[in-house]
């Protein structure tokens, strides 16, 4: 079992992800804008971050720079997930440090392929 | 030449005539200093020097130049009035069009966020993992998973519209093998054909090279193929063909459906166009070709037809 936070603005699109990893065996914390989830990435140290990037108060750029500060966090993933789809979105996020880039809508199968890419690497 | 010279000379021969420049002209050529003035009748009513006609062209070529800076002053103005205008112009234009593609990329987040969670839970539904479902519940399924797609096909085409437009669509070329990408656009559209029982056919030669942008070529191929597919009525068949020629690599797509009338070849190219008995019977954007016209003039290696 592997611990990941997910942070996204919307309940559906948490609930979604949240089902999809406990499906899988893996506990899931839940942040709804950026402070929320930096504060639940410092506690809950998780093997992975799923950030939306478009998040009130502070967005998933913001977070990442924050986590990105921290010694405990520079060898977890920490994946964008977005629903914009604009030329140079994924590289935007990509040089800024993200360790990968998920449009939504997404594929359930895309999805597990996607997660378990960074939770199996041990 | 004297006064007595004058007097005996003929009346053309001697008139400085009206301009300052004629006189001038007349002692330069005749080597005198002096020219009389005549009336019409021919009587001598004064003299004029070279040193009065060097006087009135100076004070001439000093107006005409000052008259000519006058014009050239307001001339200035006028274009650089002009000039701004445009820059004016420009930056509206240019602002206008970020305000669009900012409105674009808003709206595509806007309507991709629900979507994402549409498809994922219809998803989650169908494998059926919280509970078995009836036949009739996988039915209803199936169709609220179709459409979500379909709204996507839109949302993606109309951004690609936008992204071509604003010329932020960059194409990357590359050497691939047509036949894989063929079948891949062929297998995506299969399902549709097969609920329709449109029988689709496919001749290829066994390997057919390009340059091209591949994810564009595969776009407008699979553009293509739906129409087909969508436009063919129940029992029809459809035939995608692949071989090269001279340089080219050539591909056609036919099919059995309503066809396009001939007055309409131009037309269908055109954004939002659709052929009028399309409309109620296909539904559709109208912005499949467009785009691939919009990808030709950016890229001038292909042609449709």
């Amino acid at each position: 079992m592997k611990r990941v936070l997910v942070a996204d603005d919307k309940a559906p699109g948490r609930e979604l992800l949240r089902t999809v990893l406990e499906q899988s065996g893996h506990a899931v914390y839940e942040a709804s804008d950026g402070i929320e989830a930096l504060r639940g990435s410092r506690e809950f140290l998780p093997d992975l971050i799923i950030l939306d990037l478009h998040m009130p108060v502070l967005d998933g750029f913001g977070v990442l720079q924050e986590l990105k500060r921290d010694q405990r966090f520079a060898a977890t993933p920490i994946v964008a997930l977005t629903a914009s789809a604009m030329q140079g979105d994924r590289e935007r996020a990509l040089t800024a440090g993200f360790t990968s880039y998920i449009a939504k809508p997404i594929s359930l199968s895309a999805l597990r392929g996607e997660i378990e890419r960074f939770l199996n690497v041990d | 030449m004297r006064v007595e010279d004058v007097m005996t000379k003929d009346v053309s021969f001697c008139n400085p005539g009206t301009s300052d420049a004629a006189a001038a002209e007349m002692m330069w050529t005749q080597d005198c200093g002096v020219l009389p003035v005549l009336e019409d009748s021919g009587r001598v009513v004064g003299m004029v020097t070279d040193r009065d006609l060097f006087i009135a062209l100076g004070t001439t070529i000093i107006r005409d130049v000052s008259e000519r800076r006058q014009i050239e002053d307001q001339l200035r103005a006028v274009q650089e009035k002009y000039i701004h205008e445009l820059e004016l112009r420009n930056r509206e234009a240019e602002h206008a069009n970020k305000l669009k593609t900012e409105f674009l990329s808003n709206m595509s987040h806007e309507l991709r966020s629900p979507l994402h969670t549409v498809i994922g839970f219809a998803e989650l539904l169908a494998e059926e993992t919280e509970g078995p479902l009836s036949e009739k519940q996988k039915r209803f399924l199936t169709h609220i998973q179709d459409d979500p797609r379909y709204l996507l096909d839109i949302i993606n085409d109309l951004l690609d519209l936008s992204k071509i437009e604003a010329g932020r669509l960059e194409l990357r070329h590359e050497a691939f093998d047509i036949v894989p990408v063929m079948e891949d656009a062929l297998s995506s559209v299969r399902p549709r054909a097969t609920a329709k029982s449109v029988e689709i056919r496919s001749h290829m030669s066994v390997s057919v090279a390009v340059i091209a942008d591949r994810l564009r070529f595969k776009q407008i191929l699979h553009n293509l193929l739906s129409n087909g597919v969508k436009f063919t009525p129940d029992g029809g068949k459809v035939r995608v063909e692949a071989a090269p020629r001279d340089r080219f690599a050539e591909i056609s797509v036919s099919d059995t459906g309503i066809g396009i009338p001939e007055d309409q070849h131009r037309a269908v190219f055109d954004k939002f166009y659709q052929v009028r008995s399309a409309t109620k019977d296909g539904g559709g954007t109208g912005l499949g070709l467009a785009i691939w016209k919009l990808l030709h003039v950016h890229d001038s290696a292909g042609a449709i037809s």
